[in-house]
């Protein structure tokens, strides 16, 4: 080793030897490869978060630059709005509701790829596609396939015989939030089954032999080998999904923009139309830092309640 | 309790064709028997085992536990334990649920089941670990737990895939003499799969020898090593390995004064004469009619002598490389047909270098066709054996 | 947020801006005190062209622009401008219409110059205090591009200040098949009479449409019918706008409007979840006979896509009325910015609003449906022959041309302009009650005298927080 760092030294001009020497030092080779993210993150993370912490104890039109400190007065103002407690419920359905849809039919996609079969890459293939389609681009066309008037879904269950009258999926006032939920599912099922396939693949073939011949069915190998290897990644799926189902906004604001009757008016519409229809910056600010005080209470019980240490048991 | 296979065939289909993992084999063990099977990679007997097992459904074939045919039985309804190379512990069960998994999809109650994973881990002498992880075991509390397993419930044979070849060469031996106990204590056929041949002739009652899909042989360790059948069984079995030299065939004794017993020579069977350097040898007739005028002549390294005399041997070389092995010395030569290994004992003194000139006791030369690669010939050696012990 | 935003090389905002922000300012400041005719701008030394040299000042202009033919329009002019000038341009096109990116702006204390913006917008800014008065540059579009309509004039002026120069407009109308009946749908009885008879026909076509929307086409179509009924929406109260639709004989008005949308859903295939897009393609596509629009898209959009109905397809003067005759129009012009390169704005406004340029816009940004604020450019000849050589144009005739076109300027009134002065605030709480009203109705049959008051309370709690 110190002979190779010799040659190293040799064969380098002198300049590069002196850049060579300051990346050695350890501070600096971790400074230089750390920092950066750091910068970024803070930069597009924290920032924004520091300025809507800030803005939500101030009064702010969004015409004019200038702040007028109201203290608390915002957060009283919302938590007073009984359509913000509406459009929490609602934000809750929907993220509940796309949870609970993804990670089922995610998982129950990766369990279906796990296995060979003869148009795996077909089905792969297509599963991947809405995910690296752009949301706007999806939204759009989830609207003509689910327009009221010549949907290519209606068009197809009416053909079947399955209904009588087109369905305005996400114009209905009972079905919005269905078709919402149904919509995002297709495009974001697929991450949870990447992650589970993941995880589905690096179970050794081994555990399912010794099991089979122990004498366990299919059905019990999946639940004594398959979910428990899972806990640990459904654990982190549920959890970012969840966070980010609340937190959705785009998906839901083309599919239907709250509508009909406010019936998809979730927390981050809301906090939209604080924002830029009334022009109410700071209580719009006051709604998203309640939405990041819920959501990071929210987290920290499900790590307490789900102890995850103990459940990503990995050998 | 038996495991038969009928003519068991297993070929995969490969791009361009198909390619026959194992090939018509026929085997049988018996009540209570040690059975390995031994081979080099690629031989096909982790996929006999895995037939066997149900894991891998059989081209074409039949396989019969207790006389049922289970050619077409799921494989968890075949009442079997296994074994695997990585162990196959869950890692997310502590170790008596491991050991009690068996039972419990056989729904036996948890009460009973704690009670029998315990008496199991006791046999394995791993009953303080009951409450561990597997992942906070060592490597032969694992296998002892992988072990207790198996016996936890009354399965109809054992079948086990190189359960120690990932352990160290102390830990080995001791697991080694665990199955065996387990073995002796359960009465259950047992087919063991192994490359590693001193541990097939050690622990086996009878060792099948594959390669390429198929069976070479079958027989007690001490047949395989006195009497291999063919070249092939010659050469794996025994270590170090048997020494070859090519022969001419000069003369063989008619077909109906060849050997009765098989493929060993007893006094008063046929001969067979075969050359090499200008030597002249005179063996017995095995059962095994020669179809090739060359023949290979085999001894093992433990019957050669050197001699420092050139007229003493059958042929000179050149002492390449002494090394010790034991309480002896492995000698190896480059001699005209080459390599040749001899086991000589700690006084030998000659250095490396020198020529020295090498012969072996006809008693223990082996004649095989080189055609056919079948034992013609070997020498008459009933009563003085060597014994396979002695080469482990 | 859905917003595509792209920049465009030209570096603004270099060292120099961020060192000498506040000169500019004045620069600005004294500009527009001398009442700047920057055109032979006499602050500084003038190109061959008669443009200043506005060398080190730089012009942000934001617009709507999906297209690529008005994409490449507006970098042309851009790069026109930075030549004669030596000032620097930036354009960002963004895709919704809405104040989002001017808000991004505003809050980060760095306006734009220039910028594209409907009326409802114009007037929410000014009420802000935000925008830049263009008096003279108004005037300098009325001498090149002739004298306007009426109502074109009283756009967006403020205690005798003006804040927009004027570009185009639509106007709200009814647009229907005339090959499948004789009546033509101008009054509201004619309509009913019309989608009765069609949807009567032995074909798959629907009578009429009536969309059932979340956002601006639930508020634009309350407005459009609502006042031909001789309804009203909103009235000053001494300086505070007050929510008058549910009192009085404005009551009647609405709930006669409401139980009129919901009388001709008989006759109209599903409504639910319906867009802009919806609306402009009803006709196109066969389902439907009739719709209203806020323009002259649905009956270009079946010529774009070759139905051989298409030039059957004939458009209202305005709104098919019951009680008056008055239609609800847009008007989109440019406005500047206060704080920022003002001398550089007006110029460039001046600039940009010259005969040929606004006659090429128009020709490629929704020819036809948009209509051009100046009476002159529109009779002109250089106009008529740039949309008579368009692939469209085929799908029209002179008459159908000038019934839209012409009324456009005649009948046009601006939901702002509902009171007097006009009320600024529209833009924000044409919201959640206005087209919930409609849609409860629309949606959950619900009995319009029931819920009125609810809305107008909802709205009116909107429009306080507004006014705030």
């Amino acid at each position: 080793m110190p002979a190779k760092h010799e040659e190293v030294r040799r064969r380098v001009h002198p300049y590069q030897e002196s850049l060579y020497d300051v990346l050695s030092k350890r501070w600096i080779f971790v400074g230089l490869t750390v920092l950066p993210a750091i910068g970024l993150f803070a930069f597009i993370n924290m920032l924004p978060m520091l300025w809507a912490l800030t803005a939500s104890f101030f009064e702010i039109g969004a015409l004019s630059p200038e702040w007028h400190w109201v203290g608390l007065e915002n957060f009283r103002i919302v938590l007073d709005d009984g359509k913000f407690w509406a459009s929490l419920f609602r934000s809750t359905v929907f993220a509940g509701g796309s949870v609970a849809l993804q990670v089922t039919a995610g998982t129950a996609l990766a369990l279906l790829l796990n296995r060979d079969f003869k148009f795996k890459r077909v089905v792969r293939a297509i599963a991947l596609l809405p995910y690296i389609v752009p949301t706007a681009v999806l939204s759009f066309i989830a609207l003509w396939m689910g327009n009221s008037r010549y949907g290519i879904v209606s068009q197809i269950l009416h053909q079947l015989g399955l209904i009588e009258q087109f369905i305005p999926w996400y114009g209905s006032p009972e079905l919005a939030m269905f078709a919402v939920i149904t919509t995002s599912s297709w495009k974001f099922t697929i991450f949870v089954t990447i992650i589970v396939l993941a995880r589905l693949q690096s179970i050794p073939s081994s555990l399912y032999e010794a099991a089979t011949v122990s004498g366990a069915s299919a059905y019990r190998r999946f639940v004594d080998i398959t979910l428990p290897n899972l806990r640990g990644v459904l654990f982190i799926v549920v959890l970012l999904r969840g966070v980010w189902m609340f937190n959705k906004f785009d998906i839901v604001y083309i599919l239907t923009k709250g509508g009909p009757l406010n019936k998809t008016t979730i927390a981050s519409i809301y906090a939209y139309r604080m924002a830029f229809d009334q022009l109410n910056l700071g209580r719009a600010a006051a709604v998203s830092t309640l939405l990041f005080l819920l959501l990071l209470g929210a987290a920290a019980v499900y790590f307490y309640y789900f102890e995850p240490s103990e459940e990503v048991r990995v050998e | 309790m038996t495991v038969e296979l009928t003519a068991l065939t297993k070929s995969y289909d490969i791009p361009g064709g198909e390619e026959i993992a194992v090939n018509g084999i026929d085997l049988e063990v018996g009540e209570d028997e040690f059975v390995s099977l031994v081979g080099p990679s690629g031989c096909g007997k982790s996929t006999t085992l895995r037939c066997i097992a149900g894991l891998e459904t059989p081209t074409s074939g039949e396989i019969r536990i207790n006389g049922e045919d289970v050619t077409d039985t799921a494989p968890n309804k075949r009442g079997l334990a296994m074994m695997f190379q990585d162990i196959a512990l869950y890692p997310h069960m502590t170790v008596w649920e491991n050991i009690a998994y068996p039972l419990k999809v056989r729904g036996v109650s948890e009460d009973d089941r704690h009670e029998e994973a315990t008496a199991a881990a006791e046999v394995m002498r791993i009953a303080d670990l009951l409450d561990k992880y597997p992942g906070e075991l060592s490597g032969g509390q694992r296998q002892r737990c992988a072990l207790a397993r198996t016996i936890v419930y009354d399965p109809k044979a054992f079948l086990m895939d190189e359960p120690l070849s990932d352990l160290d060469a102390k830990l080995k031996v001791a697991v080694r003499k665990e199955i065996q106990r387990v073995h002796d204590r359960v009465e259950r056929p047992t087919i063991y799969v192994t490359h590693d041949q001193a541990e097939a002739l050690s622990m086996s009652d009878r060792v099948a020898v594959m390669n390429d899909g198929e069976l070479m042989g079958i027989a007690t360790p001490d047949e395989h090593y006195n009497f291999p059948a063919n070249k092939f069984i010659a050469s794996f079995i025994g270590n170090p390995s048997m020494n070859f030299v090519t022969g001419q065939l000069l003369s063989s004794s008619d077909r109906e004064e060849r050997s009765s017993s098989g493929s060993r020579a007893k006094p008063g069977d046929g001969t067979i004469t075969v050359e090499f350097h200008d030597n002249e040898i005179e063996l017995g007739a095995t059962v095994n009619e020669p179809r090739s005028e060359t023949v290979e002549i085999g001894f093992r390294p433990e019957v050669v002598d050197l001699h420092a005399d050139p007229d003493e041997g059958y042929f000179e070389g050149t002492l390449e490389l002494i090394e010790r092995i034991g309480d002896r010395r492995l000698a190896t030569i480059q001699g005209p047909d080459g390599e040749i290994r001899a086991m000589v004992p700690d006084s030998y003194t000659a250095s490396e270098g020198t020529q020295v000139s090498v012969s072996f006791d006809e008693r223990d030369a082996h004649v095989f066709d080189d055609g056919t690669k079948n034992v013609v010939g070997r020498g008459r050696t009933e009563g003085a054996e060597i014994t396979a012990e002695s080469s482990s | 947020m859905a917003m595509i935003s792209e920049r465009y090389g030209i570096e603004r905002r270099d060292a120099l801006k961020v060192i000498g922000s506040a000169a500019a300012v004045g620069i600005g400041g004294v500009a527009g005190c001398l009442g700047g005719e920057s055109g032979g701008g006499p602050t500084t030394a003038s190109s061959s062209d008669g443009w200043p040299d506005l060398s080190g000042q730089s012009v942000h202009f934001i617009t709507v622009a999906a297209e690529d033919s008005i994409q490449d329009l507006w970098q042309g002019v851009a790069s026109d401008f930075e030549n004669d000038t030596g000032a620097s341009m930036e354009i960002e096109f963004v895709e919704t219409g809405d104040l989002t990116r001017i808000i991004q702006l505003l809050q980060a204390g760095d306006p734009p110059e220039v910028s594209m913006q409907s009326i409802g917008e114009a007037y929410q800014l000014q009420n802000r205090d935000v925008l830049l008065p263009v008096d003279d540059e108004y005037e300098r579009a009325v001498n090149k591009l002739g004298k306007p309509t009426e109502s074109v004039k009283q756009i967006v002026t403020v205690d005798d200040s003006r804040y927009m120069v004027p570009l185009f407009h639509n106007l709200n109308s009814y647009t229907y098949r005339s090959d499948l009946s004789d009546i033509v749908p101008d009054t509201w009885e004619k309509v009913r009479q019309y989608a009765r008879e069609v949807d009567d026909q032995d074909n798959d076509v629907r009578g009429t449409y009536v969309p059932i929307a979340t956002g601006s086409p639930a508020a634009v179509r309350m407005v459009s019918w609502l006042w031909t009924n001789g309804g009203s929406i909103s009235e000053w109260e001494d300086d505070t706008i007050h929510i008058n639709f549910h009192e009085g004989e404005n009551r009647d008005r609405m709930v006669e409007m409401l139980n009129f949308l919901k009388e001709r859903q008989q006759w109209s295939p599903l409504g639910e979840g319906a867009d802009w897009a919806d609306l402009m393609n009803v006709l196109q596509s066969g389902t439907a006979a009739s719709t209203w629009y806020a323009g002259a898209r649905a009956k270009n959009e079946a010529i774009r896509k070759g139905r051989p109905f298409a030039k059957d397809i004939d458009i209202t003067p305005g709104m098919p009325h019951n009680r008056q005759q008055v239609s609800d129009g847009s008007a989109e012009g440019l406005i500047a910015y206060q704080g920022a390169d003002t001398q550089a704005a007006k110029t460039f406004i001046n600039y940009v609003v010259r005969k040929s340029f606004v006659v090429e816009m128009l020709t490629k940004l929704s020819p036809i449906h948009n209509v051009p604020s100046y009476p002159e450019i529109q009779q002109g000849e250089e106009y008529r022959n740039n949309i008579q050589s368009l692939d469209i144009w085929e799908g029209w005739t002179e008459e159908q041309f000038d019934n839209y076109q012409v009324q456009t300027l005649e009948q046009l009134q601006n939901k702002t302009q509902e009171t007097s002065p006009p009320n600024p605030y529209t833009s924000t709480y044409y919201s959640e009650p206005i087209w919930n009203l409609q849609n409860e109705v629309l949606l959950q049959d619900k009995d319009p005298e029931a819920i009125i008051d609810t809305h107008a309370e909802a709205l009116q709690q909107i429009v306080d927080e507004a006014q705030n």
